[in-house]
């Protein structure tokens, strides 16, 4: 009698973890023959390494003519510590740069000026990491 | 019946305000509302007719002067050949210069250049960024934005 309800309590507590859910961390990739980088936020975060970051940002400046002028960039730097970067003053770009979130994939390209030709940003359940499950 | 000409009277104005309303764009509907409403809650107390013509008059008015087509257009334009600018431009350039040196940009470094490469007109602007972005994607300056 008892064996069968430890049989019980252990599939229960199995069961509890087999549903937490798809987990599909990014890592960095960054390509700087095609211009590209991505990755999650936070697997790139809590890389192995010391080196690697991802994300993109935006100002606004005092154009010193009554106006302000709007840059976004994103960055990536890979263990090899190789840098993406890439600036834009594109308004439906900066709208992209605004859809971030705490747990996002970013993806970005650049041209060989250096501008950026496309920016992703999609927030998924499965980037959250499991730490956070409750 | 000079009350009921009085009641005529406060109609057609209440007509001409809600036609004006729904002429205005969404942006003034608020003002819209507030001097809509003087009239008709005055209305109810003891008036003159030359007061309700007054109403309706400032109504009008004000309903013109808050359309925004009414206002005019503040743009500004830089020019590129500004004097002043040029010499802005050649700072950017030299401050370029000096990180490229340095091979190292700190985040107040490319704050301070970001600041004075935005007060530049459009193209020379986009230049100075690209060049900036360019530096750093070769490895001339390492540094990261915050």
């Amino acid at each position: 009698m008892t064996r069968k309800w430890i049989v019980i309590l252990m599939a229960l507590l199995v069961s509890g973890f087999a549903m937490a859910g798809q987990y599909a961390p990014q890592p960095l990739t960054l390509d700087l023959v095609n211009r590209t980088a991505a990755g999650d936020l936070v697997t790139v975060r809590f890389s192995a390494n010391e080196t690697e970051y991802i994300g993109c940002g935006i100002r606004a400046f005092d154009d010193g003519a009554g106006g302000a002028t709007w840059f976004g960039f994103c960055q990536a730097r890979n263990e090899k510590e190789e840098v993406g970067f890439c600036n834009t003053a594109n308004a439906e770009l900066l709208s992209a740069i605004m859809a971030t979130a705490d747990f996002s994939y970013v993806t970005f390209s650049w041209n060989e000026a250096g501008e950026c030709t496309r920016i992703g940003y999609s927030t998924q359940s499965f980037y959250i990491p499991k730490p956070l499950m409750p | 019946m000079r009350m009921l000409s009085w009641i005529c009277l406060c109609q057609s104005g209440a007509i001409i305000l809600l036609l004006l309303q729904l002429a205005q764009p969404a942006g003034s509907e608020t003002v819209q509302r507030e001097v809509a409403a003087q009239p008709i809650q005055s209305a109810a107390s003891t008036v003159s007719e030359t007061e309700v013509q007054a109403w309706i008059r400032a109504a009008v008015q004000a309903a013109v002067t808050e359309r925004p087509e009414a206002r005019p257009a503040v743009q500004v334009e830089i020019s590129d050949e500004a004097p002043s600018l040029d010499a802005l431009h050649d700072e950017v350039l030299a401050e370029l210069q000096v990180l490229q040196s340095q091979a190292y940009a700190s985040a107040a470094d490319m704050e301070a250049l970001q600041a004075k490469i935005a007060r530049l007109p459009k193209t020379k602007r986009h230049n100075a960024m690209n060049a900036l972005t360019q530096a750093m994607n070769d490895g001339r300056i390492t540094g990261q934005l915050y």
